[in-house]
């Protein structure tokens, strides 16, 4: 055993020896990017020095806030100098994609107490909040608003207000909007407002003319690269989260401009809650999505 | 010819780009044969290299003439390639189990008929987790411990995957005899 051990170090350092010495020249044109990446780093633009270069391009370029990469990494190698000593490696892309999204958390202004995305650290417990809430409903559509049937049955105009409070963020500018709608349906025949059933509020008009894919494939052939809901434009207000299937969040957030690439991602299938307003109704759509490259 | 030291304060300093490129040219060589044992395509290689780089140059001023500048400059590309290998799931660090046959006639010594270029080539070849583990230990130097931290990994792993990676290079190397 220990003969074995010894002569796997002596492969390793026979191996070494005739590695280390070794040099090999890189093209010419690898010193031509290298100068076009540092111009560029006094501009905030960067582009990849390979047409199909997407290490760098997800590196990078593709960072949301490309500022948290390079501050990483910068303080990733502050520490190798500082210290005699080898420290890890800077978190890899992942921890960026983090500081990112946590970036990509908007301040809201009227933010609810209960359900604050401020934090990521929360971010975990917010989506096994709505999950909670989630299960608790049978519907699809309608999520903890003042529109469900059942609310609607026992409406008073204190009651929706109040529970405007409990609402998400992201809608949480709509309620004077669904207050509109609402008094709108309650112009229905010589109906009092409190004696509104739940069976008006049946007719809802289905987003039909938006479809989520269920299958994105971020290879860079400028087919399917990003997570494209279409008919986002008839939406108001959106809300996404996105999520592993371990129910780490991997992305959120608020008015969605259709810009997920993941090219940092492995393969794989994810989760996503889509909140948004359409014709000032508040709908949720969840499902999962393939990431197949 | 300017030394090294002087080259850096020039980058530093004015942003020289004459300066940068001679520093460049000084070591890219050397650097670029780290990239390639880390990253299986020439391009990937290459990109590593230019980002790696990039890295150097913005961040001269914080190497503070501690210890060897080319060192400072092989820490960083080897940290560069990795969290690069990392962020990309096409060679994501998987620990794709294998079977490796056994030693049929383990020779673990190197004949002098194989070159530098021949065994970087063989590294090269093998699986994104044992090359880097391989890389890491043989050649770089660092401790099981080290690695864990770097690759994310238990040291459990970091062993097994070692002692695979060196398996497959001692069958290569004995083909390679034949």
């Amino acid at each position: 055993m220990i003969d074995n051990n010894m002569n796997d170090e002596l492969f390793d350092r026979q191996i070494q020896k005739m590695v280390e010495g070794y040099r090999e020249a890189p093209s010419d044109a690898c010193w031509d990017q290298l100068a076009h990446h540092l111009d560029n780093i006094t501009s905030p633009v960067h582009t990849s020095p390979h047409a199909g270069g997407k290490m760098i391009t997800s590196w990078v370029v593709k960072a949301v806030i490309p500022v948290v990469a390079v501050a990483g990494v910068a303080a990733g190698i502050a520490l190798y100098t500082s210290s005699a000593e080898k420290e890890n490696i800077p978190a890899g892309n992942a921890p960026v994609v983090v500081s990112a999204t946590r970036n990509a958390i908007p301040s809201a202004e009227n933010e609810p107490a209960v359900v604050p995305p401020k934090d990521i650290s929360n971010e975990n417990s917010v989506v096994r909040q709505i999950i909670q809430t989630e299960n608790n409903e049978s519907e699809v559509v309608p999520e903890s608003n003042a529109e469900s049937p059942l609310s609607e049955t026992k409406s008073t105009p204190e009651i929706p207000h109040a529970k405007d409070v409990v609402q998400d963020t992201a809608l949480a500018v709509a309620p004077a909007r669904e207050k509109q709608t609402e008094s709108n349906r309650q112009e229905s025949p010589s109906a009092p407002p409190a004696a509104n059933t739940p069976t008006e509020k049946a007719p809802v008009a289905e987003p039909s003319d938006l479809f989520i894919p269920n299958i994105i494939t971020p290879n860079g052939d400028n087919y399917n690269d990003c997570f494209e809901i279409f008919g986002m434009e008839n939406t108001t207000l959106n809300h996404i989260i996105i999520f592993t299937m371990q129910g780490k969040v991997i992305y959120s957030k608020e008015n969605y401009n259709n810009d997920w690439c993941p090219d940092n991602l492995p393969d794989g299938v994810y989760y996503f809650y889509f909140k948004f307003i359409y014709q000032g109704e508040q709908f949720l759509r969840k499902g999962s999505i393939t990431v197949k490259r | 010819m300017l030394s090294d030291d002087e080259l850096i304060k020039k980058c530093i300093q004015g942003n020289d780009r004459q300066a940068q490129k001679e520093l460049y040219n000084r070591y890219s060589a050397t650097m670029f044969a780290i990239c390639l044992r880390y990253m299986p395509t020439y391009e990937d290689a290459e990109d590593a290299l230019v980002t790696g780089f990039t890295f150097i140059f913005t961040k001269l001023e914080s190497f503070q003439n501690k210890g060897s500048f080319e060192g400072w400059m092989k820490r960083i590309m080897v940290n560069n390639a990795i969290s690069m290998l990392r962020s990309n799931s096409k060679y994501a660090l998987t620990l794709n189990e294998e079977a490796i046959p056994d030693r049929q006639s383990g020779s673990n010594t190197i004949e002098n008929n194989i070159n530098a270029k021949d065994i970087i080539a063989l590294i090269r070849q093998l699986p994104a987790g044992y090359r880097s583990v391989f890389n890491l230990y043989a050649i770089e130097g660092y401790s099981y411990e080290e690695i864990a931290g770097m690759l994310n990994i238990n040291i459990g792993t970091v062993r097994s995957q070692l002692y695979k990676a060196r398996k497959i290079l001692q069958n290569k190397l004995t083909e390679h005899d034949r």
